[in-house]
């Protein structure tokens, strides 16, 4: 029997071997998937670890170890990665996706003329050196780096950057980097490859590293399932050995190749993994189930939680206000969306921004986040200047935020969503993993559990591993609410929490968010709903038109003419207001 | 001098009727349709095997070969494109379906009529070269820059006033709105793919008018990223954008080929492409849309 594989395995080493390199050529355009960043350069790494590779092993003369040359090569291919990379992080989606297909091609063309004289007919002989074992050990070792990466807080700040890149930053993760890296991961895996691609061959020719090599590496993607490494595994084995299979069919093989491909992009997205869990059900992920809290559980228990998570502040209660806004405007083209606005928020208070449709209060919020820069103006909060800095590194400081129209990683369990936004030292905690240290199996588990504590908390009930975009309207503004507070922030910025839920929630959320403003903690609150405001809020600013209106307590703010006059522009329906603020207070 | 600027007029006539079709699609349903070559190969191919094959004159063959790209272009709609825009896939999905569409497509040539490449019988336009202060020109090239040109002021004049062409447009600023106005949007975009498809396979038998033995099953493969360089310089989706493209990828790679050679003329259109993409994203005038049209 052992004859029998030994002979098979004899037999059919080239397509062991093909397998086994279009697997890894698979795993680099994976890296660029697995993060929403559809790079499909990978054929130019190869061509540039395969050519240094053929330059290191001249016909006659002394030749470099085969060692140095994997070294130089994925180095190589590495540093124009991650060159790459820099220029187009800027660009997303489809744009990103020519760009590279264009660096292919130029690449393609640069060594077509390379070297001078050599006139595109490729390389002269190169003698072989690569074995099988040594691809598989490599291939092997790539692929432990990814199944221990994966659930890693690398992993998952890379899956939420695929689902929404700008809410990922305004949880504190640095996205540009995390891409950078996976430009640099895709660019070592590919250089790797073309340095054992250039020593199994012995030839090679510019033409190998195409476009239609970009292509059948993210067919391999596509059909294995772009969601897991895996896939990519299943994916480049099937295409490499159908081929293989279908070989009766002769030119048709091709064909057949493209309806798979057109078969499960339409019926599979999530690729061939998926198919046993989705047809036998066999497949399970293992989900934590969260029970509701006990009934009259006291409400101080929040506070307790809460109050651990808040971390230390040199702002003492009511002295210096904890934010400074001062004459922020922000201008798009001829729109004065904000104009010279100033408030101050306290530590421990709940400060609600209300104003008409339109006034800036959503350009308010996005450029105390970063996602706007303002055209004029300062902002200070703790101490530090907000303007300028980036989106993530304001979260870092202790500003979260939720978005008016839910920004969840819908297709991610609501507890992944939770723990992305726990990732402080996510590059140290990963390494952790990979190596298998107890101090990061130990701290992955707490953070789990803190997550699931905290979606508890939110009043989360059932399935937390179930993607967040499955859940109800209200339990997905839960979800996010309690995704900004794990990220311990010091503001937590809502924009319209209350929108789209029935009274009796709204009233439920006004308690909750009561609870969170803790003496070290401010929040500012926007809202259409102005009896939720006039319950929660210890002060208010109104804006319109991109200007502050007016600002005091509820009460000042319900007598204010100005308001009712920007609010309802009748004095008729003032009595209407007042009748609202009386039912509210 | 005069040679090189008339041959980059018919280089850029051929580019801009092919990538029309590019930004058409991207326009309405910003997703790209890179099935798009494999049609330009289906068009110059059907046109080709009927002149050759059913001895048809080319009056029937060229119409021929445009209908046949034109409902390609409606199947690829249906069966590649349509399923995932209702599914409400992102623009990764589509991109892989019109991939895999275009391999069924180029294959399915490959196995039909193999690795030759095919011309169009001799004769078939008239060829008496024409000279114009120096220049030759061929009446067929004369042919290719008029119906670019044509076409192109076509297209516009469509969009701007017929209902059709309003129809396009307001898909293509809201799907959502359009749908509430009462217009049948899968027909609109059924339709928005005709036109484009038409439009590559045209451009794919002209190229085969103009070039001997250029009809292969593979001649989808240069153009295609050369169309994406175009739409990328041009702003992804505006006919002048498209026109201007053309003109300046089919001038720099005319250059190119007098400056350093030809060894190196794909480089520049690429070159071209990714310094427009890292310096202007939205392309060197801007993404105008097919709102503006």
């Amino acid at each position: 029997m052992f004859e029998a594989i030994g002979n098979w395995l004899a037999t059919n080493s080239n397509l062991i071997n093909d397998t086994g390199l279009n697997a890894l050529l698979a795993l680099s355009i994976y890296v660029m998937v697995a993060c929403g960043q559809l790079s499909l350069a990978t054929p130019a790494y190869a061509a540039i670890g395969a050519y240094t590779a053929a330059l290191m092993t001249p016909m006659s003369g002394p030749r470099v170890p085969f060692v140095l040359q994997l070294s130089a090569g994925a180095t190589l291919a590495t540093v124009v990665a991650a060159l790459l990379g820099l220029p187009l992080l800027r660009l997303s989606g489809i744009y990103l996706n020519i760009a590279s297909i264009g660096f292919v091609a130029v690449v393609s063309v640069f060594f077509l003329n390379f070297p001078p004289g050599g006139e595109g007919s490729g390389t002269p002989y190169i003698p072989p050196a690569t074995q099988s074992w040594q691809i598989y050990l490599i291939l092997g070792l790539a692929c432990y780096l990814f199944w221990r990466l994966e659930g890693s807080a690398v992993g998952r700040s890379l899956r939420s950057i695929r689902q929404d890149e700008a809410a990922t930053r305004a949880l504190g993760i640095d996205a540009a980097s995390h891409k950078l890296g996976a430009f640099a991961a895709s660019g070592l895996i590919g250089g790797i490859a073309g340095v054992l691609y250039a020593r199994l061959h012995f030839q090679i020719t510019p033409t190998t590293f195409s476009f239609g090599e970009a292509v059948n590496d993210l067919t391999s993607v596509i059909v294995g399932g772009s969601f897991t490494w895996f896939g990519s595994l299943l994916g480049a084995s099937l295409m490499t050995g159908l081929p293989d299979a279908f070989q009766f069919l002769q030119n048709a093989r091709n064909i057949v190749d493209g309806i798979v491909l057109l078969l499960v992009i339409l019926f599979l997205p999530g690729g061939l993994v998926e198919l046993p869990a989705r047809t036998l059900g066999l497949i399970r992920r293992r989900r934590p189930v969260l029970t509701a809290p006990a009934a009259g559980e006291p409400a101080d228990a929040r506070d307790g939680q809460h109050g651990t998570q808040a971390p230390e502040s040199g702002v003492k209660i009511g002295a210096e206000p904890l934010l400074r806004i001062e004459g922020v405007s922000c201008f798009f083209g001829g729109v004065h969306a904000l104009e010279g606005v100033s408030m101050s928020v306290r530590a421990g208070t709940v400060h609600g921004l209300i104003g008409p449709n339109g006034a800036g209060k959503t350009t308010l919020v996005n450029v105390l986040t970063g996602f706007n820069r303002p055209t004029a103006g300062r902002i200070t909060f703790d101490g530090r200047r907000l303007d300028g800095r980036r989106t993530y590194q304001i979260a870092r400081l202790g500003v979260a935020r939720t978005f008016q129209n839910i920004r969840l990683f819908a297709a991610l369990p609501a507890i992944e969503n939770v723990l992305v936004a726990r990732h402080r030292h996510g590059l140290r905690r990963s390494l952790g993993r990979v190596a298998f240290l107890p101090t990061a199996a130990r701290h992955e588990r707490r953070e789990r559990e803190a997550a699931l504590e905290s979606l508890r908390l939110a009043g989360i009930h059932g399935d937390a591993g179930r993607p967040a975009g499955t859940l109800a309207y209200g339990d997905q503004r839960r979800v996010e609410i309690a995704r900004a507070l794990a990220t311990q922030p010091r503001l937590l910025l809502l924009d319209e929490p209350a929108a789209g839920m029935n009274r009796q929630e709204t009233t439920k959320l006004g308690e909750a968010i009561r609870a969170l403003a803790l003496p070290t903690r401010a929040i500012l609150l926007i809202e259409h709903d102005l009896p939720l405001i006039m319950q929660v809020c210890d002060y208010i600013t109104v804006l319109n038109f991109g200007r502050v209106i007016a600002e005091g307590t509820p009460a000042e703010i319900a007598a204010n003419p100005a308001v009712i006059e920007a609010y309802l522009g009748h004095e008729d329906d003032v009595v209407a207001l007042e009748q609202h603020d009386v039912a509210a207070l | 001098m005069l040679q090189q600027i008339v041959n980059t007029l018919i280089i850029a006539s051929i580019y801009a009727l092919f990538a029309l079709g590019y930004a058409l699609v991207f326009g309405v349903l910003d997703i790209l349709n890179l099935a798009h070559g494999a049609i330009f190969m289906a068009g110059g191919m059907a046109a080709v095997q009927a002149a050759l094959v059913w001895h048809w004159t080319l009056w029937l063959a060229v119409p021929f070969g445009i209908l046949v790209g034109g409902l390609l272009g409606v199947v690829l709609d249906y069966a590649a494109v349509a399923p995932l825009h209702a599914r409400g896939a992102g623009f990764l999905a589509p991109l892989i379906s019109t991939l895999a569409a275009s391999a069924i497509f180029v294959n399915v040539a490959l196995a039909s009529f193999g690795a030759d490449s095919f011309s169009f019988p001799a004769g078939s336009f008239p060829d008496t070269p024409l000279t114009f202060g120096g220049a030759i020109v061929r009446p067929v090239q004369i042919l290719i820059v008029g119906l670019a040109v044509l076409l192109m002021l076509a297209l516009t004049l469509m969009l701007r006033y017929s209902r059709l062409g309003r129809a396009i447009r307001a898909v293509a600023a809201n799907r959502l709105a359009a749908q509430l106005a009462g217009i049948d949007v899968g027909r609109t975009v059924a339709i928005t793919f005709f036109l484009a498809s038409a439009l590559g396979a045209l451009s794919g038998i002209l190229y085969g008018l103009n070039l001997e033995s250029a009809i292969t099953y593979d001649m989808g493969d240069t153009i295609q990223l050369r169309g994406l360089a175009i739409i990328v310089v041009g702003g992804m989706d505006s006919i002048p954008g498209v026109l201007l493209g053309s003109l300046l990828l089919a001038a720099s790679e005319t250059l190119a080929v007098v400056g350093i050679g030809s060894s190196y003329r794909d480089a520049i259109g690429f070159g071209l492409l990714f310094l427009v993409l890292v310096i202007r994203p939205s392309g060197l005038f801007g993404r105008r849309g097919l709102r503006a049209a």
